[in-house]
């Protein structure tokens, strides 16, 4: 990526960004959804709260490069994913973003409640879910358009114990 | 009185009565006479590497911690003070030199003694036993090979190394991956999850053959044209095996050399030869199993498994990655990308098989329809020199295997 402080984004546009890209996930629009992702972007939930975990050297709850995600993607689509038989309904709330540009990337930080749920279980009453955690997005404009070259997602509880995560975040 | 449950009719040999994943009683029954009083996984002794290091775990409902002390023998101690009940550590793991508990400050050192109380004073003459006020400790700890067993309540009726003895060639075969023959456990990750439905479940399934091709399908698929899982991989030797008191496994594959060139790259090959030599290397190399042993471990490719039971209908369980000491730095990462492809909670298998075991317990509720069956391949099955059975690993031995221990100790339990 070459050095070109000239790409800026404003809070607003940070906002516009990540509201939209929040919309695409919760109507299920996961085509148009990775559409945004640069090809050699990262999707990336590590387990650990620890800014300096090396993911070479532990687990992560998803390390994904675009080959492993649009796997992910065709598995999601293929009626084949069992734990998202019934799906997901999800919503992505997005809130304290801010702003700042390192070296020409954007990187955006913000907040993301997430409520989860799942109807037509056959064993009914499907506790809402609840989850919380720290986005960070970095974007390069490309053609006009700005593109996520990674999207990072750490949830409070990355290291608990979590019931399933198998739609995306 | 309560009337004694038949665990030979409710264990069949080719059969599981739906109570055995219901019933409180039967549950109760087995923390008194599995949990409490026989070989039980508390820990990996690379968890615990220093003196003075501690974690907290569980056999079956009870806390304990397994530490290390000074002289470096390791202990295992119900987290419970002898004053009134409260839990010594709160927390899962650390290092101390002593565990203080925080209600009335009595302090306990590594092995449980009870070192010292606070306003001691308070007490005459005659009312403070420190010799008998100690943290219970587990009857029997010992360990093969970094892997720490525990009995809690009495010294177990067979020797560990009775208790192993038909498994420990995959044992060894799990550390030998590594070229100095060590692993360290947990430091690279631990999922943690549960699901709602009873421990056993898990315990059979983590050798599940059968499952593979119906739950998994598109992952297999992904593993085949992305990670040098072999496409033919259920001509290459492919079993499942009893292997003695519970324990079990399911090969789920033993390469020809040129299979192995294909899985692993060249160098970390050559290191395995030449730290190993070429025979036990390449032996080693071969394999790909899932081993369990019985009632609350399994090792698997990457993990440690640990099953903890939390009430007959609901149980959590910790996968531990393990690294290979001294291994190339490729392939300890290609075992953290391999694993969490599979096991995470977004991965690609785990949570197909915690949806299909949430649905198990959903299932099970039907008591009108008691029995869950095991008799796939029972007729087929073959017995070697030392006794271990073998069948197809689709076919269900592994699952039948640990019902034997199962309605040993739920049988010896009764008459003490
Ligand atoms: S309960 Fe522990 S010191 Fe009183
Ligand atoms: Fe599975």
């Amino acid at each position: 990526m070459s050095a070109n402080n000239s790409e800026q984004m404003t809070r607003a546009e940070a906002e516009d960004f990540l509201f939209a890209e929040a919309c695409l996930l919760d109507q299920g629009e996961v085509n148009e959804w990775r559409k945004l992702f640069t090809a050699d972007a990262l999707y990336w939930l590590p387990y650990s709260r620890d800014v300096n975990v090396d993911p070479t050297k532990h687990v992560s709850i998803i390390y994904d490069d675009m080959e492993m995600l649009d796997e992910r993607i065709k598995r999601l689509q293929s009626g084949a994913c069992h734990a998202q038989i019934p799906g997901s309904r999800t919503q992505h709330s997005v809130n304290n973003v801010r702003v700042k540009t390192v070296d020409g990337v954007v990187i955006i930080d913000s907040y993301l409640t997430l409520h989860e749920y799942r109807a037509n279980r056959q064993d009914r009453f499907y506790p809402l879910q609840t989850m919380a955690a720290n986005c960070e997005h970095k974007l390069v404009k490309q053609d006009g358009e700005w593109k996520m070259t990674s999207k990072k997602v750490v949830l409070l509880n990355c290291d608990g114990e979590i019931y399933d995560l198998s739609f995306l975040i | 009185m309560t009337v004694e449950r038949d665990y030979d009719d409710l264990a069949r040999i080719d059969r599981t009565h739906v109570s055995l994943y219901n019933d409180q009683g039967v549950y109760s029954d087995e923390m008194e006479r599995i949990f409490y009083r026989s070989w039980i996984y508390v820990a990996h002794e690379s968890e615990i590497p220093n003196p003075g290091d501690y974690k907290t775990t569980f056999m079956g409902d009870v806390p304990v911690i397994v530490t290390r002390s000074e002289n470096n023998e390791i202990n295992v101690v119900i987290n419970r003070c002898t004053h009134r009940g409260v839990a010594v550590c709160p927390l899962e793991k650390g290092n101390t030199p002593s565990f203080v508990c925080q209600y009335h400050g009595w302090e306990f050192g590594m092995d449980g003694e009870l070192l010292a109380v606070s306003m001691p004073r308070g007490y005459n003459e005659g009312e403070l036993d420190f010799k008998s006020l100690g943290l219970v400790s587990a009857k029997k700890v010992e360990s093969y090979r970094g892997i720490i067993f525990a009995s809690l309540l009495s010294v177990p009726d067979i020797s560990l190394d009775e208790k192993l003895r038909g498994v420990k060639e995959y044992i060894d075969m799990y550390m030998d991956f590594s070229p100095v023959g060590e692993i360290v456990v947990g430091n690279s990750g631990v999922n943690k999850h549960y699901y709602n439905a009873n421990w056993k479940i898990q315990t059979e399934g983590s050798v599940e053959g059968y499952h593979a091709p119906v739950t998994h399908a598109t992952a297999f698929d992904i593993m085949i044209r992305k990670m040098g899982m072999p496409d033919n991989y259920q001509g290459y030797g492919t079993k499942g095996m009893d292997g003695g008191y519970g324990n079990n496994l399911l090969e789920v594959y033993s390469l020809p050399d040129e299979a192995v060139y294909k899985r692993w790259p060249a160098e970390y090959i050559d290191l395995m030869i030449e730290k190993h030599g070429k025979e036990r290397a390449m032996h080693v190399l071969r394999h790909r199993f899932n081993l369990v042993i019985f009632p609350n471990l399994a090792l698997l490719e990457y993990q440690f498994r640990v099953i903890r039971p939390m009430g007959v209908d609901k149980t959590e369980v910790r996968m531990y990655h393990t690294m290979l000491k001294d291994a190339p730095d490729e392939i300890n990462t290609r075992r953290v990308r391999e694993h969490e492809f599979f096991y995470s909670p977004a991965a690609f298998g785990g949570p197909d098989d915690y949806a299909m075991f949430d649905r198990a317990g959903q299932g099970m509720k039907a008591e009108m329809v008691p029995w869950i069956l095991f008799n796939r391949g029972i007729k087929s099955e073959e017995v070697d020199e030392h006794g271990r059975r073998y069948g197809g690993h689709t076919q269900e031995t592994q699952q039948r295997a640990p019902y034997f221990e199962y309605r040993r100790l739920m049988k010896l339990g009764s008459q003490s």
